[in-house]
């Protein structure tokens, strides 16, 4: 039996030297976040899973290609193929605008776009704490940059650049995501109790 | 004497901390970075598994254009 090793790097090494059994365990570590990461931006799970397998597929084929070079950050690799697989994914459906504004407002405005699937309707219904149906909740650029820091795992400053605010807008952001959270959560608590114990 | 941290500072600090950050917060502050902690951990159980099918078929990929087994 071969041992598997643990670093990302030296799974992908094992990887293009004939090893699957090397890409099955990277793959294990990272479906979570990767498929996470898609579900919450497209909010759907059919769809999630079809990008989830083009992501991987597209993962592979820079890897087979010889074209992989990220000095063994798989993850954020990765999911950063995922996040502009969920973009690109609006950008064919025609529903992602070009990037063009003028009054400072966020260009990443790709989560607008998601609709709400019935699975979500039946969610909404539900009185039990929900944390995903929670953060599709979020206005779009607290949802967006809850997303990239919590599950795509950017930074704050990387986060700033891509959606091309400043460091302290994007912290202001993600605060605000945190605090309409636990308030959503705080509320849902106080339903939840109301039905279990009417008054 | 502790140092008056903004709110945007907590939020730095809990997904970047810096080593002896939390020494200096005073006790308002760090009642709010405990409840900003509770749901950054609620958080986690977001996490999604994808189906067995989508795995199997990204598995068989992956077997089908790797290289053969270097001896």
């Amino acid at each position: 039996m071969s041992k598997i090793p643990v670093n990302d790097a030296a799974l992908i090494s094992a990887y293009i030297q004939g090893d699957s059994k090397a890409f099955e365990t990277l793959l294990n570590r990272s479906k979570s976040k990767v498929y996470t990461t898609i579900y919450l931006i497209v909010k759907d799970r059919y769809i999630a899973e079809d990008l989830l397998q083009e992501t991987y597929i597209k993962a592979l084929d820079v890897i087979n290609q010889g074209k992989y070079n990220e000095e063994g950050k798989f993850l954020p690799w990765i999911v950063r193929i995922a996040h502009n697989m969920a973009i690109d994914h609006f950008r064919k459906e025609k529903r992602y605008p070009k990037i063009v504004l003028d009054d400072g407002s966020p260009l990443w405005n790709s989560f607008q776009f998601a609709e709400e699937s019935s699975e979500d309707k039946q969610l909404k219904e539900d009185m039990i704490v929900n944390i995903k149906d929670l953060i599709k909740k979020l206005p779009i650029e607290q949802r967006e940059v809850l997303v990239m820091r919590h599950y795509e795992e950017l930074s704050f400053q990387e986060i700033a650049e891509l959606t091309q605010v400043s460091i302290n807008t994007a912290l202001g952001r993600m605060r605000y995501a945190l605090i309409n959270l636990r308030k959503m959560l705080d509320k849902q608590e106080l339903a939840y109790d109301k039905k279990l114990y009417p008054e | 004497m502790t140092k008056s941290f903004t709110p945007n500072d907590l939020i730095k600090h809990l997904y970047e901390p810096e080593t002896g950050f939390q020494q200096t917060l005073n006790e308002d502050e760090k009642q709010e970075l405990t409840r900003l902690k509770q749901v950054q951990n609620l958080l986690n159980s977001a996490y999604t598994e994808p189906s067995e099918r989508s795995l199997e078929k990204i598995l068989e990929h992956a077997r089908t254009t790797k290289k053969p087994l270097a001896h």
